[in-house]
């Protein structure tokens, strides 16, 4: 209609939206001072460097292993010039004067490595796949990138990347191997393509993106009810706050259960709902039907996890809260946004979602209605016994890999190598992780061109600053864990704003109830499938995928009889499903 | 002495001449990109090296089994909003034209088309709030007289009709810019005639008004057909779900979610260039058809 | 149109000025919303409790909004492209309309010009191919990559040689006689009579740089370059809250969840487009008198 016709027929054909994000990272470092950071790790840990993380390996990372010409930080001379690619957005904090392109990073690496390292794009969080999708498709690509896994694969398939294996093998310092595993193991599996490693994992190997259940405590309180064992006390409390004015208005306007349309999202969700009755579906809604999740079956073959038995109990039991009111008429119109205010306004007492939770959105809460409290419990299951809980984050989805036509690959290692030793080597150094500058404490570890990163930071985090607090002595914890201790005080001083703090770190918070679950490997669900997507996920993925979004969101709003699962179950399997599940154990096979 | 047709008309021809350059690289050029519809577009060979493979893009769209369905969701919905969005701005003309009193025209005329600025992504929070069947404004209005509540969102039947709705409200009022400036050229000799012929306003609003702007009708009629197949992405996707796939579900959201943003360029050149066809198809069969049988020429 | 003195007349005059009262009403809310919002308390914001009116009020979003200095940059990125782009557009689109405008017996190419031109508005090589055009072209991060591809909105031009064919043709012929020029006839004689039509094209174009966004994410290099509204797409836009891919800061979603901030930011981009609109306003008012023309 007008002079933005191209930019419509554009955005049409490409969707407004943003890449699907995740809040589950990084939140943690933006604790330090209330937000004052910005982290750029791994899903379902934080990429926060910790003192609580294992020593050093080796007094210094200058003593390798592999030939001696392989030195993991050695200069080059004369100098070489690396491009790359960075994504930002409006949190990431910068010390005075310094930007992406210049930092402490670029000089370190400028000055130690002798690697000059350019950024050829910059650009937001949100458009960081599409944009990375025009530059790969119009051959313009710089010598080093991060992408996801869909990305690694076109990318591996039309041989645009460089083999790492021996690069890997020779420049990766002991240091560097110690925490990414070696290639036969851990999540490096991952990044092989055709038994040569084509990518560095930058994430997985999380333990920390199950839900847990939110609950409000002072209506659990106000109508004499206790805090969940199985699935049956949930389906009683959701229906009892929904029925019996636990806001004590008057008036019949609470609902039990908060829900939002995109229902795998972290945040109100069913995940833990359907994880209490031994299921454990997952398809998101606006990917494309590749990214799904599959369980061993009693055969010991692969099977799709959301057409088993245990999804149809679950779906069943929403659908029994839906049609009792316990769940809005509405959550099928609403997003996670949406669903957030709905909660933070106090119109609904329970949901499931991840440990960032108490951040956001329920700190919010605490300023309309201080009143208001938040319990967190662990999973229940149907029998009261342990819940078996979902990691989706454990299997790695960002890679960062190298343009086939650079002639320097192992300096793509070496920058790795040379985050881990500022980090986390006998030569670490403050300034390359947190910089105090003012009031503020400044994040720089996020500058870096490749972050590197261990899994278990949050939990560490919570013990350090646990033992801290029972001894009353900070002076162990390293400077993220000790910015919690400080925040929790101010907290207990009554500094509201920091409530959140108190609900992931305190007592009976989150990654305390994150601990329970992380006393036994053996409670924990991840996907057997962690290949590239097969062809016919490719082909089929995203039209079964609708068709599961469809027949999930009509069973739970009693629009559909349950017995249309049965349907969908055949839909699927005659629709495509079957092959893809040959294709997935013929991988399977393949692999194990 | 006469001047050969020939150099009267090269003025016109440089004229063009920027137009055209500017056309030619930035628009034409890039055409050779839709040979991708009929290529397997591979990221490494491009677009001169990617193996050429017919039809079978536009086959593996016409395969899926939604796709029928999501064509028909297409075109009702934008047809729906063609005639709605052809007759509330010219109805709106209309009006204001017969306001006199200017003040009180010129602020009507700001205030209506505030909504165009107003994006998708913050409207459909507003539109969620005002359409909500337990606290929405709408619906409590409609219960207060007796009617029961109706979940616009949520329900299959509605949701096609919430779109035509909200897409007229948002957009009536831009829309009427075109009509005013046309309704300034009429002459207004012809209303002081009529009047003294005893004309009523109603007949005045027939017999002059309505035939003034007719050829401005005509042309935003005809240019509008070009968006048979564009029932808009960015409002149908802020404001859809899976629950209202079966009416909702259009297009542009479904070749979203194929995944076609990725890395199938073939298949999603290969439904741009459907939408294309069609559109050229329809907009010159109306040209065609003005210009046969009204002698008229749209463009 | 003149005053009718009937009764039924004036039952006509009162409805008729009821109903655009209403319906200016009806268009006003959502505006209102958006400014009761930003000017509220930020709890109550995300409480959903501000329908029309602020509650806590409080400037703070706008002075929040006012000191980040991506925004005011973005602004002023925005306000050069509509300035350049505008102008370029206006100047093109008046260039083409006049020589598309004449019959066929006065310009024996017209038709096919005009269907070169149409084309242009249905089909489109997509997204790729533009980008590697603009990169050859070494435009990539350059304003100009926001203004050159469009710089012709083909739209508008027929808008224009339609208005242009609706004036009388005596006027053409009777500057032709006197031996005044096409030049001479299109500026002198054309666009003064157009100004409705050079009104509603113009508050096209700008509106059209002014909201235009895909191209400042794709072409654009760094966030320091982006216009208003590719900043304003990475405000507003909904992150998908799902346990994927990127990490991405709490403190982001809280800033971003913050209604007042986002309402803030949506009034002020909106605010100097909506003070042009006034300004062209005078022009759909006063229409062409043909009367006084003709003699």
């Amino acid at each position: 209609m007008n002079g933005s016709e191209g930019d419509d027929r554009m955005v049409r054909k490409w969707g407004s939206i943003s890449l699907a994000t995740t809040l589950v990272a990084a939140f943690v470092m933006a604790g330090c001072s209330n937000g004052n950071t910005k982290n750029e790790g791994a899903a379902s840990a934080s990429a926060s460097p910790s003192a609580s993380a294992p020593a050093p390996a080796s007094a210094s990372a200058s003593a390798p292993a592999s030939p001696v010409d392989a030195d993991p930080l050695g200069k080059y001379e004369p100098g070489i010039e690396l491009t790359t690619i960075r994504h930002t957005n409006s949190g990431m904090k910068f010390l005075n004067g310094d930007t992406l392109d210049d930092n402490i990073f670029t000089k370190g690496y400028q000055d130690e490595l002798g690697v000059k390292v350019t950024n050829k794009w910059v650009v937001d969080d949100t458009q960081y796949a599409q944009k990375l999708n025009v530059s790969i498709v119009s051959g313009d690509l710089p010598d080093f990138f991060e992408v996801d896994a869909k990305q690694f694969q076109t990318l591996a398939e039309s041989d645009s990347l460089a083999d790492l294996t021996e690069a890997y093998d020779r420049y990766a310092s002991e240091l560097t191997k110690k925490i990414w595993g070696d290639k036969s193991e851990g999540k490096l599996d991952t990044a092989m393509y055709k038994g040569k490693l084509m990518a560095l994992p930058i994430n997985g190997g999380g333990l920390d993106d199950p839900d847990f259940i939110w609950i409000r405590k002072d209506w659990l309180d106000k109508l004499g009810l206790q805090g969940p064992k199985t699935m049956d006390d949930v389906m009683n409390i959701a229906v009892q706050f929904a029925a019996k004015d636990p806001d004590g208005n008057g008036k019949n306007d609470t609902y039990g259960l908060n829900m939002n349309k995109n229902i795998w999202d972290g945040y109100a969700g069913i995940t833990g709902f359907l994880n209490g009755y031994g299921a454990y579906a997952y398809n998101p809604t606006n990917s494309q039907g590749t990214s799904t999740f599959w369980i061993k079956g009693a055969d010991g073959s692969l099977q799709f996890a959301d057409i088993q038995p245990e999804v149809k109990t679950a779906l069943g039991k929403l659908q029994e809260l839906f049609k009792q009111k316990a769940i809005s008429p509405e959550w099928a119109t609403m997003d996670g946004t949406k669903a957030a205010e709905f909660e933070t306004s106090g119109k609904v007492g329970m949901h499931f979602g991840q440990f960032w939770n108490a951040n956001w959105p329920l700190q919010d809460m605490k300023k309309l209605n201080p009143k208001a409290d938040w319990a967190i419990y662990p999973l229940v299951s149907a029998d009261g016994s342990a819940a078996k809980v979902q990691s989706i984050g454990y299997r790695p989805s960002r890679y960062i890999v190298v343009n086939s036509k650079l002639k320097t690959p192992e300096a793509v290692i070496k920058l790795l190598n040379f985050f881990m030793e500022k980090n986390y080597g006998a030569t670490r150094d403050e300034n390359y992780h947190i910089v105090t500058q003012g009031e503020e404490q400044v994040n720089t570890f996020p500058y870096a061109a490749i972050i590197g990163s261990y899994s278990d930071t949050n939990q560490n985090d919570y013990a350090a600053v646990t033992e801290a607090i029972k001894n009353g002595d900070p002076s162990g914890l390293n400077p993220t864990a000790k910015g919690y201790y400080d925040n929790l005080l101010s907290y207990k001083s009554g500094e509201m704003s920091m409530w959140w703090v108190d609900k992931t770190f305190g007592r009976q918070s989150a990654f305390e109830a994150m601990a329970q679950y992380k006393s036994d490997m053996n409670n924990y669900v991840f996907n057997e499938f962690y290949g590239s997507p097969t062809a016919t996920m490719v082909e089929r993925g995203s039209t079964l995928k609708d068709l599961e979004a469809t027949v999930f969101t009509k069973i739970i709003m009693g629009a559909a009889p349950l017995d249309d699962f049965d349907r969908f179950v055949a839909d699927w399997k005659s629709q495509g499903g079957d092959q893809i599940t040959q294709e997935v154990n013929a991988w399977a096979q393949a692999t194990h | 002495m006469r001047i050969p047709q020939r150099v009267r008309e090269l003025p016109l021809h440089l004229m063009l001449l920027p137009g055209l350059l500017f056309v030619l690289v930035f628009s034409y050029g890039p055409m050779v990109g839709i040979a991708m519809a009929f290529q397997k577009f591979s990221v490494t060979k491009g677009l001169f090296g990617s193996d050429w493979i017919g039809m079978d893009n536009f086959r593996y769209v016409f395969s899926l089994p939604n796709t029928a369905g999501v064509i028909r969701n297409t075109i009702l919905i934008a047809v729906m909003k063609m005639v709605a969005g052809l007759i509330a701005p010219i109805a709106m003309s209309l009006l204001l034209n017969e306001v006199r009193l200017r003040s009180f025209k010129r602020i009507v005329q700001t205030v209506v088309y505030l909504p165009h600025f107003l994006s998708w992504v913050i409207l459909s929070g507003i539109l969620l709030d005002v359409l909500s069947p337990t606290s929405g404004l709408l619906n409590d209005a409609l219960a207060s007289v007796g009617i029961p509540r109706v979940n616009f969102l949520g329900n299959e039947r509605w949701f096609p009709f919430v779109l035509v709705g909200t897409d007229v409200w948002k957009e009536f009022g831009f829309g009427t810019i075109v009509y005013l400036a046309a309704l300034t050229g009429i002459n207004p000799a012809l209303y002081e005639a009529a009047v003294m012929d005893g004309a009523s306003r109603w007949q005045q609003t027939l017999r002059i008004t309505l035939p003034g702007i007719l050829p401005v009708v005509v042309l935003m009629s005809t240019l509008s057909l070009g968006n048979i197949l564009n029932a808009g992405f960015d409002q149908v996707f802020n404001l859809y779900g899976p629950v209202v796939y079966s009416t909702g579900d259009i297009l542009d959201t479904y070749v979203y979610r194929l995944g076609l943003v990725d890395f199938q360029f073939g298949v999603a050149t290969a439904v741009g260039l459907f939408k294309s066809a069609v559109s050229l198809l329809l907009i010159a069969s109306s040209y065609g058809l003005a210009y046969r049988f009204a002698n008229y020429r749209i463009f | 149109m003149v005053v009718s003195r009937t009764g039924s007349g004036r039952i006509a005059s009162f409805l008729i000025y009821a109903a655009l009262a209403l319906i200016a009403i009806v268009c006003l809310l959502p505006l209102l919303n958006v400014l009761a919002v930003s000017l509220s308390g930020s709890q109550y914001a995300t409480a959903g409790e501000v329908k029309l009116w602020p509650i806590g009020f409080t400037l703070s979003p706008y002075r929040f909004v006012i000191e980040k200095p991506e925004f005011l940059r973005s602004m002023g990125i925005s306000l050069e492209r509509v300035a350049l782009g505008g102008l370029l557009n206006l100047a093109l689109t008046v260039l083409t309309a006049y020589p598309l405008a004449k019959e066929r017996g006065q310009f024996r190419y017209r038709s096919v010009y005009v269907w070169v031109f149409v084309f242009t508005m249905l089909f489109s090589g997509g997204l790729i191919p533009s980008y590697i055009l603009i990169k050859e072209l070494h435009m990539l991060d350059s304003i100009w990559a926001l203004i050159l591809p469009g710089a012709l909105p083909v739209f508008n031009v027929i808008l224009l040689l339609n208005f242009f064919r609706s004036l009388p043709k005596e006027l053409s012929e009777a500057a032709h006689m006197d031996g005044a020029g096409h030049w001479k006839i299109l500026w002198k004689l054309y666009v003064p009579l157009s100004a409705p039509a050079l009104a509603t094209i113009s508050l096209f174009t700008i509106v059209g740089h002014w909201n235009a966004w895909f191209d400042g994410l794709i072409y654009m290099n760094s966030p320091q370059h982006y216009p208003l509204s590719s900043y304003l797409q990475t405000v507003i836009v909904n992150r998908d809250l799902n346990s994927l891919n990127l990490s991405q800061d709490m403190q982001v979603l809280r800033d971003l969840s913050d209604r007042t901030v986002k309402a803030a930011q949506i009034f002020l981009g909106a605010l100097p487009i909506l003070a042009v609109y006034p300004f062209l306003q005078r022009f759909f008012m006063t229409g062409i008198v043909m009367g006084s023309v003709k003699e």
